[in-house]
């Protein structure tokens, strides 16, 4: 999957190449609009991560370009500065097919990212297990063995959130970030409820590690 | 007092002391040529009547025809009347009184009659050298008196008059000044986006030419400091999302020591923080800015209270705290969905917040007529300080406000109150040291 990211500030663009590069996308990157432009021109991309506040043009300047101009129908999340509902609603008005405002977690990013690309995708994998626990991201059914588990909607997010990044850590303000659109601060509480919640079900305490003082990890 | 009235005052009261003093020195001038003009026309008449008796040896009879019938006539010799006229018959005063005064000095004084019709006489006595003392007086016509009244009673009302006129043009006048201070008033609500029309070049218009300088100046600082919260809020969240992704990668690196991977996730719940709070600076001073453009649409009130309602009982539990709620069903209003989430998401969130631990936070939305719903939110949580409620009340100019403990900014509060005054709802909070309870009334929309 190649991806291009449109970001002008130095570190930011080195950060999102080195953590989407380790999963294993083809990532290529424009500092400005013009040279996002000439990328696109010679390249094609499933997807383009799009800074809103260039140097020489507006992000939605470029994306009304992208879109009317070179008929380029690549899946494009908007990065902005900008979280104002107004501002979201103009980036998915201008074409962008998500909005994802600053600052945002890597692992949100990542998710959003495999979200789009999967919907274009012809081999949509819509199944994914570790262990004896398959989910199914189409129905949003959870199977443990042969039995079904019911879980809340934001319990089956945070367990599709754990399976796609599993052996990693994530912290509770990450998986809050993943789930709720706002007031993340307060949600530190919740998501243990939820992850014990998920444990009960599942009937495995020590699928979902917790690593204290940091978050939790799912090994699998 | 008004400026007009004390400027009409302090003409009335200078006028009338003016002219007071002018008519006073006027009528005492006037007054003494006439009566010397009087004393010297009666002195010629007494020659002539001595004259006359001179001529007529003790004829005083024929005096009578002779002499002017209008005087007041009395003829003495060795002390003694020996004639009165008809008029002096009439008024009742001793001869002796003047014979006795007279001098071989001319004298003058008033006789003053008091009787049905006050008459005031002015006497001239003169003594000759045979010792006949002749002593006439004449009536003093009051017209003068009479016309002096009338000139000061003109004279007053006519001040009186220009007074009441002074006092209209002064407020003409001075209509621009109050006209300025009448939208000074509104500032409250424009934010200096008002000006003045210069109509003058006097005064006034030398005034309204500097208001409008000093609003322009404070329109550019204020337009100056709300760009720098917007400019610095937004520049922030780069580096911000930079400190993020970073620390996201430290903690994902298993080569990173468990000690360090909590001091960065303490970090990233800090960086939330300083999100949250730039997302909340921004969103008041839009609110107060009144740069909020609202998008109101008809949406379902118990369905969307529902979805909150879900989140607080998640977050009661967590935090050993009972969040008990009952929702009208089916109850539609008209708002702009999103900032009204944020209000009641703040309302809920600082009762949860506030109220101890194992208390209880009701939350309900009730139809209290055909057209109005409450919804209320009852808290167990200390008094809210009515510092905050004032200063969040009152936004403009106003500093932040704190609670007691130095806890409860007043952030929250202006928020909630910005986002209900924009949508023109009416809201009750109520404290006591059981707790608090925050009513909003919200009209129904129509079906």
């Amino acid at each position: 999957m190649r991806i291009l990211v449109v970001e002008d500030d130095i570190d930011l663009l080195g950060s999102l190449v080195d953590s989407l590069r380790a999963e294993y996308y083809d990532i290529s990157i424009a500092s400005n609009g013009a040279k996002a432009k000439s990328a696109l021109e010679s390249n094609e991309f499933d997807l383009i991560v799009l800074d809103i506040n260039l140097p020489d043009m507006s992000g939605f300047e470029l994306l009304h370009e992208i879109r009317n101009k070179m008929k380029n129908q690549a899946q494009v999340i908007i990065l902005s500065a900008k979280y104002e509902l107004e501002n979201r609603v103009k980036g998915l008005d201008c074409g962008a097919d998500d909005y994802l405002a600053k600052p945002f977690s890597i692992i949100e990013l990542k998710a959003r990212i495999r979200a789009l690309l999967r919907r274009n995708s012809p081999n949509k994998q819509v199944k994914i297990n570790i262990g004896d626990i398959e989910i199914n991201l189409a129905d949003h059914k959870v199977i443990k063995g042969n039995s079904e588990i019911q879980l809340t909607p934001k319990e089956f997010q945070i367990l599709e959130l754990f399976f796609y990044n599993k052996n990693a850590i994530l912290t509770s303000l990450q998986i809050a970030e993943h789930i709720y659109i706002d007031y993340f601060d307060k949600s530190s509480h919740i998501i243990n409820m939820h992850i014990k919640n998920i444990r009960t079900k599942l009937q495995d305490q020590s699928i979902i590690e917790t690593i204290r003082g940091v978050g939790f990890r799912l090994n699998g | 007092m008004k400026i007009s009235t004390k400027i009409s005052l302090f003409y009335l009261l200078s006028t009338i002391i003016l002219t007071l003093f002018t008519s006073v020195t006027i009528y005492i001038s006037f007054t003494k040529d006439l009566n010397d003009m009087v004393d010297e026309h009666l002195s010629e008449d007494t020659n002539q009547i001595k004259y006359l008796l001179d001529s007529n040896i003790s004829n005083y009879a024929a005096l009578k025809h002779l002499l002017f019938e209008e005087y007041w006539l009395s003829i003495a010799k060795n002390g003694q009347t020996v004639y009165l006229s008809d008029t002096a018959k009439l008024i009742p005063i001793q001869s002796s009184q003047i014979v006795d005064k007279t001098t071989l000095k001319v004298e003058t004084n008033f006789i003053n009659f008091t009787g049905n019709n006050d008459v005031f006489f002015r006497i001239h006595t003169k003594k000759f050298s045979d010792g006949t003392c002749v002593t006439l007086a004449i009536a003093m016509d009051d017209n003068i008196r009479e016309n002096y009244k009338k000139i000061a009673i003109v004279t007053l009302a006519t001040l009186i008059i220009i007074s009441i006129f002074v006092y209209f043009l002064i407020s003409l006048l001075l209509k621009p000044i109050k006209n300025i201070s009448l939208t000074l008033r509104k500032l409250n609500e424009e934010k200096f986006n008002i000006g003045f029309t210069k109509d003058t070049d006097d005064e006034i218009g030398f005034l309204v030419e500097s208001i409008n300088l000093t609003f322009e100046k404070l329109r550019s600082h204020f337009v100056y400091q709300k760009n720098f919260l917007t400019v610095m809020s937004h520049e922030l969240k780069t580096p911000l999302s930079v400190i993020k992704n970073h620390i996201e990668l430290a903690i994902e690196n298993e080569q990173v020591p468990l000690d360090v991977k909590q001091r960065f996730a303490n970090d990233l719940e800090q960086i939330s923080k300083l999100n949250q709070l730039i997302h909340r600076l921004l969103l008041l001073t839009r609110l107060e800015e009144k740069t909020v453009t609202p998008n109101f649409i008809k949406f379902n009130l118990s369905e969307f209270s529902d979805e909150l309602c879900q989140f607080f009982s998640d977050l009661s539990e967590s935090q050993n705290k009972t969040f008990k709620f009952e929702l009208a069903s089916n109850i539609y209003i008209t708002g702009d969905r999103d900032l009204l989430y944020r209000a009641i998401f703040n309302i809920l969130d600082n009762a949860i917040k506030y109220s101890p631990e194992a208390s209880e936070i009701r939350f309900s939305l009730e139809q209290s007529s055909d057209s109005l719903v409450t919804l209320k939110v009852i808290d167990s949580a200390p008094a809210i300080n009515q510092n905050i409620i004032k200063t969040a009340e009152n936004s403009m100019f106003a500093t932040s406000a704190y609670d007691k403990d130095g806890i409860r900014s007043g952030i929250g509060m202006r928020i909630i109150m910005g986002i209900l005054k924009l949508h023109n709802l009416q809201y009750n909070i109520e404290s006591n040291s059981s707790g608090n309870t925050f009513s909003v009334f919200i009209a129904q929309a129509s079906n």
